[in-house]
């Protein structure tokens, strides 16, 4: 049984004039400690992997050996499948055409693993051909749906609207973490999908780091034991949204996916749960109003396997007051500054790969000063693998030799975001 | 005048032609005339265990045999090898039949094991079976001391017990599942060929096998082998159907499982109308009508799961 709790942080108070009302809603799901026994959530696990020719032995070995990881940490009863993928996709294993998925047991383990010997490096890359077989076998799968893709190159075998066009097919039905082993292939490609099915991207600069971080990836999947949660947004007529955002522990725009349920009612869905807590801001634009007038700008129910599990009030009251009006809500302000901080970090690497470094310069800069702020050390650490900064000024410089690595490490890592106390 | 087929070119020969008037290919006899079972010479061979069966041909155009087979059975276990001795090398057709031969002596007396064996302890099996198949090859001989290279031959070894089916590979001799639902039908195993290799890169599999060098396989069974670990393939069956083993003398032929599952007629198969002997004779008789250009050899095990054995997939259905 896992309970839902949701806590809404916001300055209700706007100035004379303001139409933006901004909310910081932070969901935090619990798990009564026998939910681990609990056999009854319904899953299923893909893995998809590089069998390109770019992969070679050595890196397929470990690939390999990252899903026979994976492969053991499958929970038994979870349905499941391998894709081999190159610039077609292969059902690995279950490979007799009859059977979609296999069901986690001893003896399917097995076979997984001695299908997976079999793989062997050849041909480009068509991810959207991968996707699509995945998508083939889990879209009329109940429950939590979910998983890996690895590649190790950019999706040359194919054009970016095919690949689009399968990720789009694919939303909603399962979510996916990307990784990409070495540094040959493109961080936005597999942002863009991992985005999208609502997952994780991150690069593997050792392919012998892969089969930890394989193993990592499916504990943290099996670990989730909620299907389906959806935050549903109320908001007057007349009202517009900005944006909805999960900012921590991630950045995750999910204004795009919106579910209309009715003119003034729509749904986003937030994916699968565990033991967890998360954070969304909630951006809405309303129409101005008088000094002392009050309005109820949105309405936020968190919908939980369908059912209502909570629910919070955006309330908005304009003021001419300006002590209240500029109190800005410390949660609200520090996940701008997180997204921010992500944007200039992204921005600021598109640059330098473009050889603009003015731009490189002035974005990565901002990322310091923000991370810094922010008190974000993961990302400040990762800043000053590619920066270098003068302490006595504080002037920011791009470093005259850069580890590709650690450019592919900021960028995949620039979305997660550090949280503060309340 | 009877008309036949020229099993290299397809032109139309007179029956009477020793060479075809087209290609200029030597002709053998017609499917009709082809002799019934042969025993005792290797030129047919026919083996029926009821519950599975077996049957090599020297094919329409090899002097010799040079495949070999080797099945047991107890119960619902069965156990297979079949061998392609490479021609190219130095008596390729004892290569074959020591490897068979060495590779049952390790597999048989598993089928008597009443424990449940995993497919763990399956594949074991058929990687010892496959060892013990090298080690005979390899006692037949090194350097036979002319041009000819050392004795070589394919293996492909399958155990089933129940519905588990566990296969090891090393060469082009292949394991196909054979459903009689249209498109359940699938190759298990993974040639080890230039052909393969080719296909893994990205080239046309049609294009690939007019090459001239698509057959030459890249891992054997021979003195000279340097790498003879079986390539495992296991899977857990949940309809009935038929596992069949074979060289390329027959796979050569057909392009798509779906096509041996209709030659094998699994479907009176899977009646018991027809009995796997009788399903190994059509699939050889097709390599042979279709030109018959190498040895042929099969062995058709039918697979039924017990129905009342709990199926994990449909409960997780429900």
């Amino acid at each position: 049984m896992t309970t839902f709790t949701m806590e809404c942080f916001q300055n209700e108070y706007l100035a004379e004039g303001a139409t933006e009302a901004d909310a910081i809603v932070r969901i935090t799901a619990t798990q009564a400690p026998e939910a681990a026994a609990d056999p009854a959530v319904a899953r299923t696990e893909i893995i998809m992997l590089d069998v390109s020719g770019s992969m070679g032995l050595l890196k397929l070995r470990k690939a390999r050996k990252a899903a026979e990881a994976a492969i053991d940490c499958l929970d038994e009863g979870v349905r499941f499948a391998l894709i081999a993928g190159n610039h077609t996709a292969t059902r690995l294993y279950p490979s007799i055409p009859g059977l979609a998925l296999a069901v986690a047991s001893p003896v399917t383990r097995q076979e997984a693993k001695y299908a997976l010997a079999r793989t062997r490096a050849g041909g480009g890359t068509a991810i959207g051909t991968w996707i699509n077989l995945a998508n083939g076998l889990i879209h009329d799968q109940p429950g939590i749906n979910h998983a890996i893709l690895l590649t190790d190159g950019d999706n040359a075998s194919e054009e970016p609207e095919d690949l689009a066009a399968a990720v789009d097919a694919a939303s909603g039905v399962f979510q996916c973490d990307c990784r990409g082993v070495g540094t040959d292939w493109r961080v936005d490609e597999l942002r863009s999908i991992s985005t999208a099915l609502m997952g994780t991207v991150d690069v593997v600069a050792q392919p012998d780091d892969l089969a930890a971080d394989f193993e990592s990836i499916m504990r943290h999947s099996m670990g989730r034991r909620v299907a389906s949660v959806n935050v549903r947004l109320w908001t007057p007529a007349g009202a517009r949204v900005g944006f909805v955002k999960q900012v921590a522990p991630d950045i995750l725009d999910l204004s795009q996916a919106r579910i209309e349920i009715s003119e003034l009612v729509g749904d986003y869905a937030t994916g699968a749960w565990g033991n967890e807590s998360r954070d969304y801001h909630v951006s809405i634009a309303v129409p101005p109003g008088a000094v002392d007038e009050e309005m109820l700008a949105g309405r936020i129910t968190l919908r939980v396997d369908d059912q209502d599990a909570a629910q919070e009030r955006i309330r908005v009251q304009w003021t001419d007051d300006m002590a209240l009006s500029t109190r800005i809500n410390r949660q609200v302000a520090h996940y701008t500054g997180q997204a921010e901080l992500a944007d200039a970090i992204q921005v600021g690497l598109q640059a330098l790969d473009a050889g603009d470094l003015d731009v490189a310069t002035d974005k990565l800069g901002r990322a310091v000063r923000l991370a810094d702020e922010s008190d974000n050390r993961e990302t400040a650490e990762l800043l000053a693998k590619v920066v270098d900064v003068e302490p006595a000024t504080g002037k920011v410089t791009v470093k005259q030799k850069v580890e590709t690595v650690d450019l592919f490490t900021l960028d995949t890592r620039s979305t997660r975001t550090k949280r503060v106390s309340r | 005048m009877t008309v036949h087929q020229c099993p290299s070119c397809a032109a139309p020969v007179d029956a009477s032609d020793l060479f075809c008037e087209s290609c200029g290919c030597r002709q053998v006899e017609p499917p009709d005339a082809h002799p019934a079972p042969r025993g005792g010479t290797g030129h047919h061979v026919e083996v029926d265990l009821a519950t599975v069966a077996a049957v090599s041909d020297r094919g329409r155009r090899h002097p010799d045999n040079e495949d070999a087979t080797a099945i047991a059975a107890r119960h619902d276990r069965v156990a297979i090898v079949i061998c392609d001795g490479v021609s190219t090398t130095d008596r390729p057709d004892e290569a074959s039949a020591v490897a068979a031969a060495a590779a049952l002596a390790v597999l048989e007396p598993s089928l008597d094991d009443h424990r449940e064996t995993t497919a763990g302890d399956a594949a074991a099996l058929l990687v010892e079976a496959v060892d013990r198949a090298q080690a005979a090859v390899r006692a037949i001989g090194g350097d036979s001391g002319d041009d000819r290279e050392p004795p070589s031959t394919t293996i492909v070894a399958a155990l089933a017990d129940g519905r588990s089916l566990t296969i090891g590979n090393v060469g082009d001799s292949r394991a196909y599942w054979l459903s009689n639902v249209p498109g359940e039908s699938c190759l298990l195993t993974t040639d080890d060929s230039n052909a393969e290799s080719l296909i893994a890169t990205g080239a046309d599999p049609r294009a690939v096998y007019g090459e001239p060098d698509a057959h030459a396989i890249t891992r054997w069974l021979g003195a000279d082998a340097t790498d003879w670990r079986p390539a495992i393939t296991a899977v857990t069956i949940h309809q009935p159907g038929v596992l069949l083993l074979c060289t390329d003398g027959l796979w050569n032929y057909f392009e798509s499982a779906d096509d041996l599952a209709s030659i094998a007629d699994v479907t009176a198969i899977d009646d018991r109308t027809a009995s796997p002997i009788e399903s190994a004779r059509r699939l050889v008789h097709a390599a042979l009508a279709a030109g018959g250009h190498d040895n042929v050899t099969v062995a058709v095990a039918p697979v039924r799961p017990n129905p009342h054995q709990p199926d994990r997939a449909t409960e997780a259905d429900r």
